[in-house]
């Protein structure tokens, strides 16, 4: 397309307003979180004249969100390397040997990115429940590996693993090493672009998850994730706006710095899934 | 031959289910089998806590098709699907275009127009519930500054204006996503083709629609299915913004469901609106595959 590139200062009018358009909510929520409450609905769109740290001291005495943090962070970590794991080891037999029996594995296992998560969320907490499951860290790893995420995943992963040639393998298992240590140690290495994909991917959906930790989870103080603790902290101080975006900067600034820092990989991973479909 | 084949093949099931067995177990423990509870309790009167309950066939898919509520709620996921899903596609090939034929700060837009997408869709609903707000809300703040206060609306809580709102916001935040995969689809044109196009006297708008339209077709078969998908099963930002009013104005299947599993406490009737749900999304994102895999040209 570079050939039709031509001077064209409309256009870059038109883009720039439409990224004004874009830009303004994030601003306001950011600079708003410094604010007084008077200074907000005084002159909402003003920078601060000075940093005020009022509302995110307020945040801290009104809710325990350095737990909450943790809770997130945690929930997040531990969700992803299971994923990584399940979602690796599943796509590299898919890729490798196909027998009839994969192919009716494969396709079964594919459906899953069609089920709308709400038809199995609603009676899977039934089933938690039953087993004492429900609430519990546990209960809410087992969803996340079991959901549509290690489908998407794997197929991912596949389109990957197609790439690399077989050669490789077959000499390694010439000198008689294991197939899993085959996977582990030569094909898993080589396949670090696509789990960084799979990481940034994965990652930013369960930090940003709202409803599977308000299922399974539900919304108890010592177990609240920061999409839940701002949906419930919302519920509770609705027009205090600045106390809810200082939940919400710190909410979101480790994903918009990790976003800022590695924005090619964050598109990539953000889009692997659909650009393959 | 035959028989060392077959065995091969048994050889290598085997080393297979290894490596997928311990996926396809939670799988089947934790999706499929709670899919298929969801069909059985849709045909109960189950409230989803007491021990007993009566099968009563198919009278919840009876009572949610001749009731008012469900049938609004379908209305309202229609809605917002349709709309959402045409505009954002539309807006996202011409902003993808516009920015392919940018000279500078090309990447610079690109990251702007994606940020939403890294953003929780919560953070999304309360940063827009107060651009909306009608006393405080930046928007009417704004119009009040142009003086233009009589445009001034109550963007959320005006059952009138809601739904438009609403999708406002769902555009907002998917169109980056849509606009990367049109621009990722474009540089895959070749420039061969356009030169030619230009060279046979082709003006912007032929061009446009007798070549890049046409050869964009795999980027919109992708991004209409997953958008129809993924639109269908919103439901933070509704929950976020509007809890599905004002009164039922915004209430989609979703809303609605996880509504009667949670606070109603009728599973059986939450469960008959998931499989319709489900069966619904499936036959369309089929259909809908099926045709636009049509229209895909190949060069």
């Amino acid at each position: 397309m570079k050939s039709t590139k031509r001077r064209v200062p409309v256009l870059d009018l038109v883009i720039a307003i439409i990224a004004v358009l874009f830009a303004v909510p994030m601003y306001s929520a950011f600079v708003n979180a410094f604010k007084t409450y008077s200074d907000m609905t005084k002159s909402p769109l003003k920078p601060p004249t000075y940093l005020y740290f009022g509302n995110f001291i307020e945040v801290f005495e009104r809710t325990d969100f350095l737990a909450i943090y943790k809770n997130s962070v945690f929930i997040t970590f531990v969700s992803v390397v299971i994923l990584v794991f399940l979602s690796a080891t599943a796509a590299y037999p898919f890729a490798r040997f196909k027998t009839r029996l994969n192919s009716i594995i494969y396709v079964f296992l594919i459906i899953g990115i069609m089920i709308p998560s709400g038809l199995s969320l609603i009676s899977l907490i039934k089933i938690l429940m039953r087993f004492g499951l429900n609430g519990t860290y546990l209960g809410l790893f087992l969803t996340y590996a079991g959901s549509w995420w290690v489908p998407l995943l794997m197929f991912i992963y596949i389109g990957f693993i197609n790439t690399i040639p077989k050669e490789l393998e077959e000499s390694a298992s010439i000198d008689g090493a294991s197939y899993f240590r085959t996977f582990w140690q030569i094909i898993f290495p080589m396949l670090k672009p696509c789990t960084g994909s799979a990481i940034i991917f994965s990652g930013l959906g369960i930090w940003n998850d709202f409803l599977t930790p308000l299922f399974i989870l539900g919304g108890a103080d010592g177990q609240k994730t920061v999409t839940v603790a701002i949906y419930s902290f919302a519920g509770k101080y609705t027009t205090r706006f600045n106390l809810i975006f200082a939940v919400m900067v710190m909410a979101a600034l480790p994903v918009i710095v990790l976003f800022v820092l590695m924005q090619k990989q964050f598109i990539k991973g953000l889009t692997a899934g659909a650009v393959k479909m | 031959m035959h028989a060392k084949n077959f065995s091969q093949n048994k050889k290598l099931n085997l080393i297979s289910f290894s490596f997928y067995g311990p996926a396809l177990l939670v799988y089947i423990l934790f999706t499929i089998l709670p899919a298929c509870f969801s069909f059985y309790y849709s045909l109960t009167d189950w409230n989803g806590i007491s021990k007993e309950y009566n099968i009563v066939g198919i009278q919840n898919y009876i009572d949610i098709f001749t009731g008012e509520r469900f049938l609004n709620a379908v209305k309202n996921t229609t809605i917002i699907t349709i709309a959402n899903v045409a505009i954002v596609n539309i807006c996202a090939i011409f902003l993808a275009i516009a920015l392919d034929n940018l000279r500078r700060a090309k990447s610079f837009y690109r990251s702007v127009f994606f940020t939403p997408q890294v953003l929780s869709p919560i953070i999304v609903s309360y940063m827009w519930s107060y651009m909306m707000s009608y006393s405080s809300g930046i928007i009417n703040n704004i119009l009040d500054f142009l003086k233009l206060g009589n445009l001034k609306q109550d963007w959320l809580g005006d059952p009138k204006v809601v739904m438009y709102s609403l999708i406002f916001i769902l555009i907002w935040q998917g169109l980056g996503f849509y606009m990367v995969i049109y621009l990722a689809n474009l540089q895959t044109i070749p420039n061969e083709l356009i030169e030619a196009c230009k060279i046979d006297g082709a003006g912007r708008v032929s061009q446009f629609k007798n070549l890049i339209l046409p050869l964009l077709a795999p980027g919109v078969t992708t991004c209409v299915v997953l958008g129809t998908i993924m639109s269908v099963n919103t439901f933070d930002q509704i929950q976020a913004l509007t809890g599905g009013g004002p009164g039922f104005r915004t209430e989609t299947i979703v809303v609605s469901m996880v509504y009667e599993a949670t606070r109603a406490s009728r599973q059986g009737v939450a469960s008959s609106q998931a499989v319709v749900l489900f069966i619904a999304t499936a036959i369309v994102s089929l259909v809908m595959t099926k045709y636009l895999r049509k229209r895909e040209v190949e060069y």
